[in-house]
């Protein structure tokens, strides 16, 4: 393990099969398409094969080239991944400000034993860095000595040892996937279907509606695929989640890096006494788009309030939520929000703001002062009648939203107050970005140590 | 001072209050909108000869001015924002009137626009923007140089105050 942390080289290529993994899907897509159309095609004659192995030798030319010229390098403190072959392309991000390091296994990489390492910075996807594809050794030995600068540490420092937290069966998160209120809905549906088939004694209507039910069953498996074999496990360097069926990713969310959680227990999962615990995590913002972003930000995907303690004690290390005050609102709430006014709750302590709610899904969001960026007071027309105001706690993006409705007026000014005053407090005593290094002086820059210690 | 007005008070002694051009901007528009609608209601009238058509328009018109002023009015005066010594502090909205701390050391961006109109008038627009997209606090109607002034400061205190994510 050493020796290959040691090897780490500052510049590199990625692995020569890269383009072919990255076509694999379309390929494939585009072979069954020819197998389909391949009648049509006779028309074409012998010129056919011509044609095949023109076509391919032209995307072989162009997946070579695309490889040839994308690089990436480790120096001053940024990595640098260059690639383009007419336009070049420089994406950078700076070591110091990771906020999350995933090490991804796409199906058809993880048959070639290469793995994509994803290098997340706040901003979405404009500070979202990729090397893909990597042998799967080489990109957990680079996230290791990523992870080590970003700490502080010299790059040299060998991967830190891990102690696991939690640890889901795929049977519990099938469960939790079934029990869901999207998984309740696909199954009326479902039996909606069957029951119009059987009562008409045809089969169209199941033609016509399998577009809606594989739109319902999607997600769900979905969830389930990317959330089977869910691990947790915690390290010096950070929060280690390792997730997925088919699709294997592996993520590192540095100390510090979360910046609010959430509890969230819909109606059925009551019973079993199930919770779900996500975070924003500045670095998977804005992914709604690309691969689902809420499967990133989860922590732990179904488990008991037990382990998802145990996962909250160390995300908010030495904060005790339990003695919060949790205060209600007052009832002439009822009026604006006559269904879920009772569950409103919000209180802090000297650390963090917590707020909960939810009438069949119960939510419990916990931030702390120091990770707020900006706090807001807002009045609607009925609740100006009914004097109350909401509390807004910003976060970054993400799956927790930390808001306090309909609040007593007056009580609403009193926390936007407090909450402004006590982030400043939090921010000033703040821990530095490199969780490893006490020395303040090392926060101006990143310098490689060269020479052996 | 009701409790709703408390609840919205500066913490300061008193909001900075915005340019007045921002109120005349407005006006303008309005009135500007609701005389090019009475004009195509005058050339409707002249072609079909209801003049009576053309008096209603004239009347509904003008009302919908006088309306339109004093929203517009009001609404100028629910602008207010205060710089303290670390964080700032904007309110607006007269229906849904919000009030958004913004800490200095948040801020990612400031932004300063003003479009064709704005620049006629004579005010700009002061945008914030921190790692968080609810936080959506802007300051309209500032005169250039306020705005620059305030962008400069801001932005000075940004890099003073700066804190991890």
């Amino acid at each position: 393990m050493l020796a290959d942390v040691v090897q780490v080289s500052r510049e590199g290529r990625t692995h020569p099969a890269s383009p072919l993994v990255k076509a694999g899907r379309v390929v494939v897509g585009l072979v069954g398409v020819a197998v389909v159309n391949l009648r049509g095609a006779e028309q074409f004659g012998r010129w056919l094969p011509l044609i095949g192995v023109g076509l391919a030798a032209l995307a072989a030319v162009a997946s070579y080239m695309s490889w040839a010229f994308t690089t990436y390098r480790i120096a001053d403190g940024d990595v640098r991944v260059s690639s383009g072959v007419l336009v070049k392309r420089v994406r950078r991000v700076r070591i110091d400000r990771l906020q999350a390091i995933d090490v991804v296994q796409p199906l058809f990489a993880r048959m070639l034993g290469l793995a994509e390492l994803k290098l997340d910075m706040a901003g979405g996807a404009e500070g979202r860095v990729a090397i893909a594809y990597l042998r799967l050794a080489d990109a957990q030995a680079l996230r290791a000595s990523l992870l080590a600068m970003a700490a502080g540490l010299d790059h040299r420092t060998p991967e830190a040892p891990e102690r696991p937290l939690a640890q889901v069966k795929t049977g519990a998160v099938v469960g939790g996937a079934l029990l869901s209120t999207a998984a309740l809905l696909a199954f009326c549906w479902i039996a909606v279907v069957l029951a119009v088939a059987f009562a008409s004694r045809s089969l169209g209507i199941v033609g016509v509606a399998l577009p809606g039910v594989l739109g319902v069953v999607a997600p769900l498996w979905q969830t389930i695929q990317a959330h089977a074999n869910f691990t947790v496990a915690d390290s010096p360097d950070g929060l280690r989640l390792r997730h997925g069926l088919l699709e294997t990713r592996a993520q590192t969310v540095p100390p510090g890096r979360v910046q609010a959680v959430r509890v969230v227990q819909p109606l059925v999962w009551r019973l079993p006494g199930w919770v779900r615990v996500e975070a924003n995590i500045a670095g998977y913002a804005g992914r709604r788009a690309d691969e689902g972003h809420h499967h990133n930000s989860t922590l732990l995907p179904v488990g008991s309030r037990a382990q998802a303690d145990v996962i909250l004690a160390r995300v908010l290390p030495g904060i005790d939520i339990s003695d919060v005050d949790m205060r209600r609102v007052p009832s002439r709430a009822r009026w604006r929000s006559p269904l879920r006014w009772w569950t409103f709750r919000a209180g802090s302590n000297d650390q963090v703001f917590v707020v909960r709610s939810g009438v069949l899904t119960s939510v419990r969001a916990v931030m702390r002062h120091e990770k707020i960026q900006s706090v807001a007071l807002s009045v609607g027309p009925l609740q100006r009648l009914l004097r109350l105001g909401t509390l807004h706690v910003h976060s970054t993006h993400g799956p927790v939203d930390v808001i306090a409705p309909d609040r007593d007026i007056a009580e609403a000014r009193r926390l936007l107050d407090e909450e402004a005053t006590r982030a400043r407090q939090g921010r000033a005593a703040a821990a530095p970005d490199r969780w490893m290094s006490a020395d303040p002086a090392a926060e101006t820059g990143v310098q490689f140590r060269g020479s052996t210690p | 001072m009701s409790e709703m007005e408390q609840a919205f008070a500066s913490p300061t002694h008193e909001w900075s209050k915005v340019s007045p051009q921002l109120r005349v901007m407005r006006r303008a528009i309005a009135i500007g909108g609701c005389a090019a609608l009475f004009a195509v209601a005058l050339i409707a009238a002249a072609a079909s000869g209801v003049w009576l058509a053309a008096a209603v328009a004239a009347g509904v018109l003008a009302a919908a001015t006088s309306v339109a002023i004093g929203v517009i009015d009001r609404n100028y005066r629910s602008w207010g924002y205060a710089e303290r010594a670390e964080d700032l502090l904007v309110t607006h909205g007269v229906l849904f009137r919000r009030l958004v701390v913004v800490p200095y050391g948040r801020m990612q961006l400031v932004d300063v626009t003003a479009g064709p109109v704005e620049r006629k008038f004579g005010i700009a627009t002061v945008r914030l923007h921190t790692a968080s997209a609810g936080t959506d606090a802007r300051i309209r109607g500032l005169p250039p140089d306020e705005a620059a002034r305030l962008r400069d400061r801001l932005a000075a205190l940004g890099e003073a105050r700066s804190a991890g994510l």
